[in-house]
């Protein structure tokens, strides 16, 4: 194209110019002349072309750019999270509109500004400008690369819930933090909503279960007397020979017995529900047990043609754990076996074994009767799920038993398992320990209650009491729950004000503080309990979620753990603040199935 | 006839144990109070005492204490009626003095085993 123009250029020039001349012209001198300047044209031409081009290309790439970067901002600006960058010195280079609308400061306001100054509370300042110093100069970021809950600070002073996610980028040599940050003041209202509805709700189930275990005396004494009186009946009238009034009154008997074994079997549950089933735990002789067991079920096993069989081992010795209900596992899963057997055999098998030096007791009941099927199986162990509504109404039975069998071998820390092939019979297997740590003459809430400042259950060992301080629950329950394991009593407080009371009041071996708390944060309290000669002299250990030892030290801290918190580190950190050896294994470990032999 | 103190505050449980007693030959005292046991037992000194637990007032461990410790009463067998079926109810009940303890909700025929059992070892040899 660019040829065509001076081609043009010149037949023009030459259309214009060239005028019918009686001399033939100088063709050649023509044509060198017109060489140059068709080369020359072509040449200039091709140049401004070529600059054309290039600018336009240049311009395409321009806006090209311009329009991405349009794009970005486009992008940046419309996100509905507030997303602000950081530079290394902590200054604000990236600000939204997002970000304007979360925090109040437009982005021509906050640009520049120290981010911590503008958006973190002014308590947590510190402790977030040692972060990033920390990060800068160790690489060691804790709270980067991850979604986080913190509490950040509006312009106008009001405090609020975010959720924070915050990536390092290394940039051109320059660090750049960039925070993508959500208010969640709704979510967390939400959840909070939600918390409340689980807890009302449980609250109330509570109530029902425990006005019904306060009902057992109410409901258990007019069903005595039916039983009772039917029963003296039935001796008198024998004697008066009236047959038909003896049938009738032992209806009256087996109904009433029926009833108060239903009764029982829903108290029982309800008890277990409402946390108030206790552990009565005494030593007594397997073999003895086994024996009074045996004679009660005779009944039931002649009942059906069966015969029974019993085996128990040389070794089975002494157990100590709560008898009554080591019965009543046992009578269940027997009377379960004669009633579902048909001239066959149950038999009881009595065995004591040792696992990682610690004795288990295993008791299996088999029967050669009906057998289970696989889907029946799943839901054996539920409330009020016998096989199915046919087999209930054939073999009787509340269909809670097995649950309250269940619940109880939980209590006790054991385990049960069942095999079974439909048509051939079932062997359940039933493992407890021998001899069962927890240890009391009352009956030991099993569930002890959420929140409140609360001693843990005691071990066989009391290490003596923890203080646990921190304001989130879930912090609060894990803490105790390890420290529990160490054998320590654990009270938890919420506040720096409950801190400074409950150190008064419990005079704890140990208390462990939590950095970050709303209102007054850990480092004054620490400050405060080192202050105050009541207090002065308990060790503290400062939970906190950047690495801050100099200034923990520095206040008197007798050592530090970073959120989350390690169970080993906990331990050695609390050994070494108490100098006081931990015990070695007390409780039981959970039993693995090997155990179970085919 | 032998003489058995029922000590049981509960009215049906009282009634209906001291009728199936009666039926089975023993003369029936009844107390409803750890009180009114001590002192019908000391005024009646009868052959044998079945001592509820759960009484108001005075409870069956008391009243137990206090018999045996009361000369004129010493010698009076007791068997001790727990609601609780713990080993260490069994062992309080030999701790206060009593010769043997039972079970509520009554198993009759058991009962009156062991009432006899502390009849036939009381008479005079």
């Amino acid at each position: 194209m660019g040829a065509a123009i001076p081609v043009m250029h010149y037949t023009g020039m030459a259309a214009a110019g060239f005028a019918p001349t009686n001399e033939a012209p100088n063709l050649a001198h023509a044509v060198s002349v017109s060489s140059l300047g068709v080369t020359g044209i072509t040449i200039v031409t091709f140049m401004v072309l070529g600059l054309a081009v290039m600018t336009s290309v240049v311009d395409r790439r321009f806006s090209v750019l311009e329009s991405s970067e349009e794009r970005l901002r486009l992008i940046f600006n419309t996100a509905l999270d507030a997303v602000v960058t950081m530079n290394a010195e902590g200054l604000i280079t990236n600000w939204n509109s997002e970000a304007a609308r979360t925090f109040g400061w437009s982005s021509h306001e906050a640009l520049g500004r120290r981010l911590s100054e503008t958006i973190v509370p002014r308590q947590h300042r510190e402790e977030y400008d040692r972060g990033l110093e920390h990060f800068l100069k160790t690489g060691d970021g804790r709270k980067l690369r991850q979604r986080t809950e913190i509490t950040a600070l509006h312009r106008d002073g009001h405090e609020f819930p975010v959720e924070v996610a915050t990536s390092p980028i290394k940039f051109g040599g320059q660090w750049i933090f960039s925070s993508f940050i959500r208010d969640i003041t709704e979510y967390k209202r939400a959840q909070e909503e939600l918390l409340n509805a689980k807890q009302a709700a449980e609250d109330a189930n509570r109530a029902k279960s425990a006005f019904l275990a306060n009902m057992s005396h109410e409901l258990r004494t007019p069903l005595n007397a039916i039983i009772g009186y039917s029963e003296m009946l039935e001796e008198e009238t024998k004697e008066s020979g009236e047959l038909t009034a003896v049938r009738d009154l032992q209806k009256i008997q087996s109904a009433g017995k029926h009833l108060l074994s239903l009764i029982n079997d829903i108290l029982d549950l309800s008890k277990i529900e409402a946390g108030k089933m206790g552990l009565h735990v005494e030593t007594f002789d397997v073999p003895q047990m086994i024996e009074e067991i045996v004679t009660t079920v005779q009944p039931a096993v002649a009942k059906n043609g069966n015969t029974s069989q019993v085996e128990v081992a040389k070794n089975a010795g002494k157990m100590r754990a709560d008898l009554i209900k080591v019965r009543q596992i046992l009578l269940n899963l027997l009377s379960n076996a004669c009633k579902f057997t048909d001239h066959g055999v149950i038999s009881l098998k009595v065995d004591r074994r040792t696992v990682d030096r610690q004795d288990w007791m295993q008791f299996q009941v088999i029967d050669t009767g009906i057998g289970i099927t696989p889907e029946h199986k799943e839901n054996l162990f539920r409330e009020f799920s016998q096989a199915d509504t046919s087999i209930s109404r054939k073999y009787g039975g509340t269909g809670l038993g097995l649950a309250i069998t269940r619940r109880f071998i939980q209590l006790m820390h054991g385990t049960v398992s069942v095999e079974s092939k439909p048509g051939q019979g079932s062997t359940f297997t039933i493992h407890l320990p021998a001899e069962l740590a927890v240890e009391s003459d009352d009956p030991q809430r099993i569930q002890p209650p959420a929140d409140i400042p609360v001693a843990s259950q005691s071990t066989r060992e009391d290490r003596g009491t923890v203080l646990v301080i921190d304001d989130d629950p879930v912090v609060r329950d894990l803490m105790s729950r390890s420290l529990a394991k160490l054998g320590f009593r654990v009270v938890t407080g919420k506040t720096g004000a409950e801190a400074l009371e409950l150190a008064k009041k419990v005079h704890p071996l140990l208390i462990t503080l939590d950095v970050m708390m709303p209102e007054v944060d850990g480092w004054s309290v620490l400050k405060q309990l080192k202050a105050d000669p009541a207090t002065a002299e308990t060790p503290v250990i400062m939970i906190t979620i950047v690495d801050n030892e100099p200034m923990g030290v520095g206040l008197g801290a007798s050592g530090y753990l970073v959120k989350p918190v390690d169970r080993d580190r906990l331990a050695v950190l609390v050994e070494r603040c108490t100098s006081r050896p931990a015990p070695k294994g007390n409780k039981p470990k959970p039993l693995s199935e090997l155990l179970v032999h085919s | 006839m032998p003489k058995i103190l029922l000590v049981e505050d509960n009215e049906m449980n009282r009634d209906m144990l001291s009728r199936r007693l009666q039926r089975k030959g023993y003369h029936i005292l009844t107390a409803e109070s750890g009180e009114q046991g001590l002192s019908l037992a000391s005024l009646e000194l009868p052959d044998l005492i079945l001592m509820d637990i759960s009484l108001p007032e005075m409870d069956g461990w008391e009243a137990a204490r206090r018999l045996k410790a009361d000369e004129n009463t010493r010698g009076i067998p007791i068997i001790a009626l727990t609601a609780r079926a713990l080993v260490s109810d069994q062992a309080k009940a030999f701790e206060v003095g009593c010769d043997d303890y039972d079970t509520k909700p009554v198993d009759f025929s058991r009962l009156t085993e062991k009432i006899e059992a502390l009849l036939v070892e009381k008479k005079p040899l």
